[in-house]
């Protein structure tokens, strides 16, 4: 009996000690954002507008927003130097833009609502680029649509976001079309049929279970029966192993496995382990997995909202200026790029007659387009905020190479 | 229990597949369980740093599969490589278990409990935000399905049954680690030291054991079997990353729990039981209840039989 009390109270200590540990952590998370807040400038068009810029810089997918961060800065740097970038118009009077605050929303809505607040009471601030994830966009965007922020996310893509939040502006198109862009190719080439059988997996995130309700809804409406599942993936603080699944897919004879995830290299184990147990059927992966040096499984499809920047011609001396400083980027980075490049442009626009506010940048932000981005495509805001233009081929679906190389097989 | 036996008897082979899978599991869980129970049972201390050191082991063997050209082109044969990379983490681990008793428990041995667990925990964070800053928080895969052709996950065949090399490897390497530990422990004189110190401190103190260095030994030990599971995982489970210590961690303590928490063959049992646990949830109902079966398993233990299947209550004093 003594010895299962001490046992507990040795739990309830160490609930204890989590719980002081990760409010030590937020407060010094708060602490730097209100250090930078402090030192923000005016937002006056004579001199530098401020910018916030918000997206997960801590804990499993810091790579995520690290990257994102860094995509805006290349931007910013860029922009500020008056060097020619693409879909910026050469008669534009740029107002040097400052990056006034920085938050960590650490994948977190609630840490999301107090960054936004942050934004919200800092003067200087004219726009934001982020959130990163869907659920900090629910999390902080009601406070920055209240705060009448307009704020720019280059990789949320949960379906009802812009029709939740009015300030919402997105460079990506959302999971429903991408998912029906792969389905439907998948469909009309004869690579699942009705009647066959699907198993769809998500990630157990706001991203991966919205893309794997879209995908199982439309594989259901095609006639084919699908298993849904959900493993956690590998940024989760957890080691992703899909071998139960494996077996699972290969006793219910499915035909194919619908698999979105953040994390490339799951992409990849899944297929390999898939393979391993004899799976003979389509590994379909999503816009989380689209990393050619992480998922390279042959045979494998990828679904993706953009191109990959480093094949794009306009996006080289980009590439070449990010990867100077910091190396490698994710397929998550350069739409941040983009996402600044239309709050740049809103806030010159806006400053033309030589004052702004949050509300002329966010009316602006609206008439904005790029006619040649560094993603390869126009992009343009349309009445719900969503990217109007999109792509300029749609979005893309890839297949994976024998040598690992990703080939463009369908653009819608 | 009956349902998945109903489903064994129908399709024996997913049966036998998923069994395979969920002791490949349990290997780790246990090689990692080994290791808190241990120090717990020296120490009382739930160590949770250990859960880091594992995920460090696991870095270990990655710089050394990518020092000796990587999975694609290795510059020495396949069975060399992975025993330097046994090698390097284990003792790299091993060193690292003593430094962290050294530095971050011992000073604190007569502290108040709660010191030595909060120290664990900043121990914890220290490792993983180390591996952060070395290794960047993006996963690294050992990608060795391109080792050798992909020979590791190449398949020997039981009649209609197939287990793969790589899960032949941690099953024979995690028993024959845990038969060397038992060995250890019951025929050394080392060992003989662990088990007086476990039972009291101060008297194995007073009857000469040295027991600074039984517990040294004791972190020596316990780390080199989590830097053997680090290694493993990235061998079978190819990803890597700095974070992979929590869960890794939480189930393996969980496993621990239910072998009963200081019992060296409940450690083992208790990790094979949480891993076939997993599988079979998975694969007979849905990888949506995974954690929540073995988080489960957990609070029925704690509630109905808190000491574990093999741990037995301590006597105490009249």
């Amino acid at each position: 009996m003594r010895k299962e009390r001490r046992t507990r109270k040795v739990l309830f200590i160490a609930a204890l000690g989590l719980v002081a540990a990760l409010a030590s952590s937020a407060a010094a998370t708060a602490r730097l954002s209100s250090e930078a807040s402090a030192l923000a400038p005016s937002p006056l068009c004579t001199g530098s507008a401020g910018v916030g810029f918000a997206s997960v810089l801590t804990g499993p997918a810091a790579f995520l927003g690290q990257d994102q961060l860094h995509w805006m800065q290349v931007f910013l740097a860029a922009w500020n130097a008056g060097k020619p970038i693409p879909g910026v118009p050469a008669g534009l009077k740029r107002v040097p833009v400052n990056l006034a605050l920085v938050g960590d929303s650490a994948l977190d809505p609630q840490k999301a609502a107090t960054v936004a607040a942050q934004m919200a009471s800092n003067k200087s601030i004219l726009g934001m680029v982020g959130f990163a994830g869907s659920n900090e966009n629910l999390g902080g965007g009601p406070v920055l649509d209240r705060a009448g922020i307009a704020y720019i996310t280059g990789s949320a893509t949960r379906d009802d976001l812009t029709r939740k939040l009015k300030n919402l502006f997105r460079i990506v198109p959302n999971n429903l079309k991408q998912a029906t862009v792969a389905i439907d190719y998948l469909l009309k080439n004869g690579l699942i049929k009705k009647g066959q059988q699907a198993m769809v997996v998500d990630d157990g995130e706001a991203y991966g279970i919205n893309i794997a309700d879209d995908a199982q809804k439309l594989l259901e409406a095609a006639g084919l029966k699908v298993d849904r599942e959900s493993l956690p993936e590998s940024s989760s603080s957890a080691n992703a192993d899909f071998t139960a699944l494996a077996n699972k897919a290969l006793a219910i004879n499915a035909n194919i496995v619908y698999a979105p995830t953040q994390v490339a290299s799951d992409s990849q184990l899944f297929a390999q382990q898939l393979k391993s147990n004899g799976y003979k059927g389509i590994f379909q992966a999503t816009d989380g997995s689209f990393d050619s040096k992480s998922f390279k499984f042959p045979g494998g499809y990828v679904s993706f909202f953009g191109a990959d920047v480093y094949r794009i011609p306009v996006a080289r001396p980009f590439v070449a200026a990010y990867t100077k400083v910091w190396g490698a980027t994710t397929p998550f980075g350069a739409p941040n790029f983009v996402a600044a490049q239309m709050l740049a442009m809103a806030i010159a626009k806006s400053c033309a007659d030589g004052q702004t506010s949050r509300a002329d940048v966010r009316k602006t932000l609206s008439g904005v387009s790029i006619s040649n981005s560094i993603l390869g495509h126009a992009v343009a805001f349309d009445f719900a905020g969503d990217v109007k233009k999109g792509p300029a081929k749609g979005i893309t679906l890839w297949q994976i190479q024998p040598n690992g190389t990703y080939k463009l097989i369908f653009s819608a | 229990m009956l349902a998945i036996l109903g489903f064994a008897f129908y399709d024996w082979h997913y049966f036998f597949g998923q069994l395979v899978d969920g002791l490949t599991h349990g290997s780790l869980y246990a090689l990692l369980a080994l290791g808190y129970t241990m120090v717990y049972g020296i120490l009382k201390l739930l160590n949770f740093a250990h859960g880091d050191v594992y995920m460090l082991g696991a870095y270990m063997g990655y710089v050394v599969l990518t020092g000796l050209g990587g999975s694609l082109a290795p510059e020495v044969p396949t069975p060399m490589l992975i025993i330097l990379m046994f090698g390097a983490a284990m003792l790299g681990c091993a060193l690292l278990g003593v430094v962290i008793e050294r530095f971050a428990y011992r000073p604190l041995r007569k502290a108040p409990r709660i010191a030595p667990l909060i120290s664990a925990l900043g121990v914890s964070f220290f490792l993983q935000q180390t591996a952060v800053l070395l290794f960047r928080p993006i996963p690294k895969s050992y990608d060795t399905y391109s080792l050798h052709g992909g020979q590791l996950f190449h398949h020997v065949s039981l009649g209609n049954l197939r287990i793969q090399y790589a899960q032949i490897l941690v099953i024979a390497s995690a028993v024959g680690l845990m038969i060397a530990l038992a060995l250890l422990v019951w025929r050394t004189n080392i060992g003989k030291a662990m088990r007086a110190t476990s039972y009291d401190l101060e008297a194995a103190s007073m009857m000469g054991i040295d027991v600074d260095r039984v517990i040294a030994f004791t972190f020596f030990v316990g780390s080199a079997l989590a830097g053997a599971a680090g290694v493993m995982t990235g061998l079978v489970y190819q990803n890597i990353q700095p974070y992979m210590g929590f869960g890794a961690g939480l189930k393996a303590f969980t496993a621990a729990v239910v072998g009963g928490i200081g019992s060296i063959p409940g450690a083992m049992l208790g990790g094979m039981i949480i891993g076939v646990a997993e599988q079979f949830t998975i694969g007979y109902l849905s990888s949506a209840f995974q954690d929540l079966i073995t988080l489960s398993v957990l609070i029925v233990f704690m509630m109905f039989r808190p000491t574990g299947i093999l741990g037995t209550p301590i006597p105490q004093k009249a």
